[in-house]
């Protein structure tokens, strides 16, 4: 039987392999699998379970959008666009401290809120600003910090699967629960920008100040025939890029397809860019390998993540989340302040979808006892999910990040350190709707 | 160590393969799906089944290319302690982490083979009266793809602890 | 004895009248009958919404030992338990779950072979079966004529898409149905009027056709082999009468879901209309090689695919359901 010193116990071993460098899948695997041996005392219902979530894990339509924007974000890359726009803001708001960074917080957040699947925008994100960033001599760490960082914002902006998960578990409206993240969604992507510009008034250096001497971006010594030129290409590849995102979002918002469809008209889309652009048949061949090479560990970690929280369940944390709750206190604020610390905590080691499973019919009709509003409540646990997915030791967020850029400088530990002040500005909102709930709850009141 | 060099290109081999295999495949996905939305939209006609072929089809990705995330260390770890370790510890923590990663893939493996003669034998298939999909070849790669996965591991194992960490291949420009 | 039994389902309990009863009924009467009737003590577990098997998967799970007592939607598990669907075969079947279990069950009992495969086949015994919520179609459009649904798209799951005649059926499932009506990839969705609410579906389409495509007997609950065969006899006695009740239990759920559903959709200012009999006389006839078809596959596979249909069509008469349509299979 399980209990808490079981479920202590199989967190405690798994956090300590994955420090023993054991790679995060193997961990997570075998976790789950001596874990329940040791639960029922049979090697046949660990082996089934193995065997059943290797098999229906990822057999869920959409799941398609992980390795398709990884695709489209490679194809993009590679056919110069992303390039052209990131020169054109840099150039364009060159009064703007960290105006990078503030352009991959900004296509993130549209990217988020079209993919609803944080960890598919991240990769997609990493691909096509991280070499951009570097280019311009960003810090690495604040780059690879703003692409993990950024991610969370596409699942307060509708469309969200994790708000409809909430939705049907807590049984609450869907509608109402898409318009609540709006405003909560947009107080977030301001926060990022003031933290960004503030960051980058005070340290210029991280926020490539000397970007000027960049190639592309001379001064202000009059312009040759071929600079004009190179210009005119730039612009017509911004331009490329901008009429894709409007096609793919447009797409969406008129109802000629769904956001999982979004990703396989995004890829075809960009790879008609890309041939556009001039990019090799060869060179597209080399992105479609590379987006299987990128994706393929993070399916992997989907994978053994809902084991691992299969094994949670059966390991019986609902009784031990329950007891707590009963032993601890009956007030109110400390109950929820608990919640948010299992909420945050939980992201540190499994997936979204398989948190809010777990938790969500337990914490929903209690924090509807004690008088929280039911809206506010699950933009509260949202983001508090989504929070955890940056932090050590297995933020899923940081580790997308980690395997989709081909860096060797950009160690977890880089992007684990600059994805900080993210999740602190995460848990700010957090407190922030806990104490004005109206944030939330406002817009959905006007339906 | 001769034969360990071979088969470790052999695997390298296979796994490469499966890798090209799996990206024909991804970008095949891209065009069912447009291929679909186009059909849907213009001519009021969807493809049957496309949301079942998709399903599957990224469970046939992942495994098609687990080997190759293998061996080109493409498995996400903390480096927190390979940082920090001398070329005798690295060696050791290399070969004890492929050990339980041939470990992981032997268990999925055992468990998946009765799931898949059975798949086979009762002509097992997923979807609906109107689309009807075998469930078999899902099933046979995740097999394969599982058994590939511990001779990549062991082969690791093996040549870690016998000849030294293999250098990590050029995967940072993808390596054709 | 002290006995621990898990049990789980692929659904959220509150979404379907099957997880519903699972939960409020079949869980605490199975804890009550066992500690007042006999001298052991039961621990239960409850794992739902597929915390540990999806809709999916729980069958296979309860195959294996993952659960022991499994609470499935056959229709997802086309392959493993096809014939034992055999109502959605038989579209305008009666809406009332009652009616429709008691026919149902009489089906099961004439055809044994269709819950001995359960044991055969999957290692686990087929304590009983239960019926879902009458489908009607909700739309955001209004409808009145059969004729009128030509060139609209609406979607289904799985074998409610042959249903769809003169639309353009498209293959979806109900968490996808909020954004696809509201952006609309289709227009309408076969669905229970109870589940219209609960997806909140009333938001994005405002009308719902009781079409009375009928209650489905599609559930089921089946325990897992080798757990049942280590349960005192006095045990398995409990559960095997809790299986037989369990369906009716569940039928008076379904007929109350239906009615309220329709209520609240109407108080949400959802339109909620009846179909007219000439209308519902139309589909039904325009669908009337579908159970043929379906006999004809399940004969292919040496199932007894006709004489069950037939059957069913003829008890259902028998306890005086008026098919607006009346099948003929061979
Ligand atoms: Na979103
Ligand atoms: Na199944």
């Amino acid at each position: 039987m399980g209990g808490p010193e079981f479920a202590i116990a199989i967190v405690v071993i798994l956090v300590v392999l994955i420090l023993l460098s054991v790679p995060v899948v193997v961990a997570l695997g075998l976790c789950s699998y001596f874990g329940l041996a040791w639960l029922t005392g049979s090697t046949r219902v660990p082996g089934s379970l193995l065997s059943n979530t290797a098999y229906e894990a990822l057999r869920d339509y959409v799941f398609a959008v992980i390795p398709l924007f990884v695709l489209m974000g490679e194809l993009i890359s590679r056919s110069g666009t992303a390039s052209d726009l990131y020169g054109i803001i840099n150039r364009g708001f060159k009064r703007l401290p960290g105006r990078l960074a503030l352009a991959t917080v900004g296509g993130n957040a549209v990217f988020g809120a079209v993919t609803g699947v944080s960890i598919a925008s991240a990769a997609a994100f990493s691909r096509i600003a991280y070499p951009q960033m570097v280019r311009y001599a960003y810090d690495k760490s604040v780059a690879l910090g703003s692409i993990a960082g950024s991610a969370s914002l596409g699942m307060l902006l509708p469309p969200s699967v994790l708000m409809i998960v909430w939705g049907v578990v807590s049984e609450q409206s869907i509608g109402r629960l898409f318009v609540a993240g709006v405003l909560p969604g947009l107080l977030l992507a301001g926060m990022f920008f003031l933290f960004i510009i503030v960051s980058a008034w005070w340290k210029p250096q991280a926020f490539g100040a000397g970007a000027d001497t960049q190639p592309g971006a001379a001064a202000d010594a009059p312009e040759t025939e071929a600079e004009r030129s190179e210009r005119r290409r730039e612009v017509r590849g911004a331009f490329g890029v901008m009429v894709l995102i409007v096609l793919v979002l447009g797409g969406i918002w008129f109802g000629v397809f769904t956001p999982t469809e979004a990703a396989g008209v995004g890829v075809i889309f960009a790879l008609a860019l890309a041939v556009i652009k001039g990019v090799s048949l060869r060179e597209v061949g080399d992105a479609v390998l590379e987006a299987g090479r990128i994706s393929a560990p993070l399916l992997f970690l989907l994978i053994t993540a809902q084991m691992y929280a299969r094994l949670l369940a059966l390991g019986g944390i609902n009784d031990v989340i329950q007891g707590m709750f009963l032993s601890i206190s009956d007030a109110p604020s400390v109950i929820l302040m608990l919640m948010i610390l299992i909420w945050f905590v939980l992201g540190m080691v499994i997936d979204s979808t398989s948190i809010i499973l777990l938790t969500v019919p337990i914490f929903a009709p209690l924090a509807a006892n004690m008088g929280f509003d039911p809206i506010a409540f699950a933009i509260i646990g949202i983001v508090a999910i989504e929070a955890g997915l940056l932090t050590p030791p297995l933020g899923l967020c940081v580790y997308t990040v980690k395997g989709s850029v081909n860096d060797p400088e950009a160690t977890l530990a880089r992007i684990f350190r600059g994805a900080i002040p993210y999740w602190v500005i995460l848990l700010i909102l957090v407190a922030l709707v806990a104490v004005f709930p109206g944030i939330a709850t406002w817009l959905p009141s006007q339906m | 160590m001769r034969l360990i060099l071979l088969a470790e290109r052999l695997v390298d081999l296979v796994g490469r393969t499966l890798k090209y295999l799996a990206a024909a495949l991804l970008l095949a996905v891209s065009l069912l799906i447009s291929a679909d939305v186009l059909g849907r939209a213009v001519f009021s006609h969807p493809i049957d089944g496309v949301a079942e072929i998709v399903a599957n089809g990224i469970v046939v990705i992942a495994f098609l290319q687990v080997t190759y995330a293998v061996t080109s260390g493409a498995m996400l770890r903390s480096e927190l302690l390979l940082t920090r370790l001398g070329p005798v510890g690295l060696r050791i923590a290399e070969t004890v982490s492929a050990l339980l990663g041939a470990l992981l893939f032997y268990l999925i493996a055992r468990a998946s083979w009765s799931p898949m003669i059975r798949a086979i034998e009762t002509k097992e298939f997923a979807g609906y009266s109107g689309f009807q999909m075998p469930v078999w070849p899902v099933r046979v790669v995740i097999e394969t793809g599982s058994i590939l996965a511990i001779a990549a591991y062991l082969l690791i194992a093996l040549r870690t602890a016998l000849i030294g960490v293999r250098p990590r291949p050029v995967d940072a420009a993808p390596a054709l | 004895e002290d006995l621990t039994i898990r049990m789980g389902s692929g659904h959220p309990i509150g979404l379907l009248a099957y997880t519903e009863t699972a939960h409020e009924w079949f869980a605490p009467e199975l804890r009550r009958r066992i500690e007042e009737e006999t001298e052991h003590t039961i621990t239960i577990q409850e794992f739902h919404a597929g915390q540990v098997a999806k809709v999916t998967e729980v069958l296979e799970a309860t195959q294996d030992g993952i659960l022991d007592i499994g609470f499935m939607s056959l229709i997802f598990e086309p392959s493993k338990a096809y014939l034992q669907t055999f109502t959605l075969f038989l579209p305008f079947s009666s809406p009332s779950a009652a009616l429709t279990t008691e026919a149902s069950k009489a089906t099961f009992e004439a055809f044994p072979e269709m819950s001995q495969s359960f044991a055969d086949e999957h290692n686990q015994i087929y304590l009983g079966g239960a019926c879902a919520e009458n489908y009607g179609l909700g739309s955001d459009f209004g409808w009145e004529q059969f004729s009128e649904l030509q060139g609209h798209r609406i979607a289904g799951a799985g074998t409610n898409l042959e249903w769809i005649v003169g639309a353009t059926p498209v293959a979806s499932n109900l968490n996808e149905a909020y954004q696809s009506i509201q952006s609309g990839v289709y227009e309408g969705y076969i669905s229970a009027s109870a589940w219209w609410q609960t997806f909140k579906l009333n938001e994005v389409a405002p009308h719902f056709k009781s079409v009375d495509f009928g209650a489905q007997y599609v559930s089921a609950v089946t325990i897992n082999k080798d757990t049942w065969e280590a349960l005192p006899e006095d045990v398995q006695q409990i559960l095997m009468e809790m299986g037989e009740e369990w369906g009716g239990v569940t039928a008076e759920i379904c007929d109350r879901n239906d009615a309220e559903g329709e209520a609240r959709l109407a108080d949400l200012g959802v339109e909620v209309t009846a179909i007219s009999a000439e209308a519902q006389a139309e589909w039904a006839e325009a669908l009337a090689d579908f159970p043929q078809r379906m006999a004809d596959e399940l004969n292919g596979r040496g199932q007894p695919g006709s004489e069950v249909l037939n059957f069913y069509i003829s008890k259902l008469e028998e306890l005086g359901h008026a098919w607006p349509y009346r099948y003929a299979v061979e």
